[in-house]
């Protein structure tokens, strides 16, 4: 069997410089995302807010399944549990909320570690079985947990505040957002560098040959899982306060297959895909809209719902036939061909 | 005692509706080692299909949906499915889950999105059963129905020629063609049993509530009743669904109806944990 022995995201000793190329688009990357909201309109910086958040929840995600090879649908789950504790820490202590989503982590961290249990047994497909039981065993256990905390209409969060700062509004929100999600961005990039990074790849290569090598192969995987839902839960507690409110039925199973469907758009194992994935999931039903609104009401069109399913599911079934390695793919090639041409 | 029986025959009739489309699961699994997402959606145009055509009376629309969805699977397999054999777990399920998005908005656009009714398959409303008990005349025949489908589909897997050559391509596709078989047309019937077992347990559902597209849920169940079963195991899956549903009914009954479907998935944790290759299943061997 011949594969190639270093990943491609390890540095090649023949571009010296691509750290530097790596920091630049990281600088410009950011550039972008701070410029965005003063320049375009209120309703596009509501969508660019969709899109960061959904990045923050997709790329723990990826490091989950994507590196770590740990296909779960448990993300959902992970999201109400965050937004429920940092809730009930907000409500019942009066707290801030970078308290409150600390106090989310480690819910999420604990459960996280809970629901990655049986990945030490399972595999496959039963090991996605187990995250599909999980997924509504938790979400049952919210519900009972709202009913008895917040009444049946769920939990409703006040308008942003920290430190007596009202960051409540369309813009702040957006910029609140958008520190965590590089945040998360700088944490996965670190461990991806680290040697828990190149532990959980060699878990997922093959984890015999992992445990050969002297990595214990079952604490890897518990200390991914606990991380990855620590991410999610934290996020959980933004995308609350972003919504306004937090209620069981908001945490479908379609939500948690949304956000793998973004990384796999994006490409498996890629944090910049988590990023490409992110928006252009969150984009289409978007631009089905504007569409429906533009041509007015004919044929199809006249049903955007409708068309978006179907739309939605086409895509899910093209990157996996036709570009498996995702919108990721494009860029690196096109990243080859600027390299080689020049 | 009532309720206690109630719970069981109830539950028995509504697992048996599990176990038709997991069923279908397995048959797919089995053979192309695809973990199925679209059963739902599957069994949910099915039920609309057959509700659509509900002036026709039971029977004749539940068979045209049958045919019609059972052609679904198979034009399925034709196009998105083939490609996936052997590329492993994750795009299989993700493609599954594409093609179930596809069903429903599909399924929307044609025949909306209103609950639409289905005559009783029979003409009598209920069955009365000891104790006091009685049981829907639809769920008996979902019952009935299942079980048949069960009996024909493991003659079918062992005693005929298509049945070993579904065998032989699921282990080896490679050689079973060396040797004559299909693979590509096998797994097209596989799909297209599969689409036929799922549109009759909509059908059924949709003479038993009402249907409409967004009864893909109600199908989550099959998961637990194929892994309760065991993943490659016909009588499994039938069994395996109707443990599911009585399970199910008497959480409804004793706990609240609330308890329903996270009382299932608590039966598949369990057995995941447990027992992982289920009652009747084959323990999977991992070859480091």
């Amino acid at each position: 069997m011949t594969q190639s022995i270093a990943p491609p995201h390890l540095a090649d000793p023949a571009q010296p410089r691509a750290g530097v190329r790596r920091t630049g688009l990281a600088v410009l990357a950011v550039a972008i995302v701070v410029a965005l909201p003063l320049v375009v309109s209120p309703y596009w910086t509501t969508v660019a807010t969709n899109a960061v958040l959904a990045f923050a929840i997709a790329a723990p995600l990826n490091l989950l399944t994507g590196n770590a090879g740990q296909f779960s649908l448990g993300n959902a789950a992970f999201l109400v549990v965050g937004a429920y504790t940092g809730a009930f820490v907000t409500f019942t202590f009066d707290m801030e909320l970078p308290i409150a989503m600390l106090v989310a982590a480690a819910a999420g961290a604990l459960v996280g570690f809970i629901v990655g249990l049986p990945s030490l047994r399972l595999r496959g497909a039963y090991l996605l079985m187990s995250t599909l039981a999980a997924h509504y065993i938790l979400v049952f256990a919210a519900l009972k947990f709202q009913t008895s905390q917040f009444g049946a209409a769920g939990a409703i969060f006040p308008p942003l505040r920290v430190a007596g700062v009202d960051l409540s509004g369309d813009r702040s929100m957006y910029f609140v957002i958008a520190a965590f999600a590089a945040l998360i961005g700088l944490i996965i990039t670190n461990i991806m560098r680290s040697g828990h990074g190149r532990a959980i790849e060699a878990v997922k290569a093959r984890d015999v040959a992992a445990a050969a090598c002297g990595i214990s192969v079952a604490r890897t995987k518990l200390w991914v899982w606990s991380l990855s839902s620590a991410m999610i839960a934290a996020a959980g507690v933004l995308q609350a306060y972003y919504l306004g409110s937090a209620s069981v039925e908001f945490y479908t199973l379609n939500l948690a297959i949304t956000y793998v469907a973004m990384i796999l758009v994006g490409g498996l194992g890629s944090l910049g895909g988590s990023l490409l994935g992110a928006c252009f999931v969150t984009l289409v039903p978007v631009v089905v809209n504007h569409l429906s609104e533009a041509y007015g009401g004919g044929g199809v069109l006249a049903h955007p719902h409708e068309l978006q399913t179907v739309i939605y599911g086409l895509i899910i079934i093209a990157f996996v036939l036709l570009k498996p390695d995702g919108l990721i793919g494009f860029v690196r090639s096109a990243a080859r061909r600027l390299r080689n041409g020049g | 005692m009532t309720d206690f029986l109630n719970a069981v025959w109830s539950g028995s009739g509504f697992g048996s509706l599990y176990g038709l489309v997991a069923l279908g699961l397995v048959v797919i699994f089995k053979s192309t080692g695809i973990l199925n997402f679209s059963g739902g959606a599957l069994m949910a145009v099915g039920g609309v299909v057959a509700a659509g055509l509900g002036a026709q009376g039971f029977w004749v629309a539940a068979g045209i949906a049958v045919v019609a969805v059972a052609g679904v699977g198979a034009v399925a397999n034709l196009t998105v499915m083939r490609p996936l054999l052997g590329r492993g777990l994750f795009p299989g399920v993700m493609v599954t889950i594409g093609l179930a998005s596809v069903i429903e908005g599909t399924s929307g656009l044609l025949f909306g999105r209103q609950p639409r009714f289905l005559p009783d398959p029979i003409g009598v409303p209920t069955f009365d059963l000891p104790f006091g008990t009685s049981m829907s005349s639809t769920l008996a025949v979902a019952l009935g129905l299942s079980a048949a489908a069960t009996v024909l589909l493991a003659i079918a897997f062992n005693r005929t020629s298509v049945g070993l050559q579904l065998r032989a391509a699921a282990v080896r596709p490679e050689v079973a063609s060396m040797f004559g078989a299909n693979p590509g047309r096998i797994f097209t019937y596989a799909w297209a049993v599969a689409g036929g077992l799922a549109a009759l347990a909509g059908a059924l559902l949709a003479s038993l509530t009402v249907a409409d597209i967004s009864i893909a849920t109600f199908a989550l169940r099959a998961f637990a009743a194929m892994i309760v079963g065991g993943v490659d195991s016909l009588g499994g899956a039938f069994l395996g669904g109707i443990l599911v549903g009585v399970t199910e009914m008497l959480a409804g009954t004793y706990l609240g109806d609330d308890f329903r479907l996270p009382s299932t998935m608590v039966v598949l944790m369990v057995f995941l944990m447990v027992r992982p290759q289920g009652l009747f299943g084959t323990p999977e061997v991992v070859r480091p």
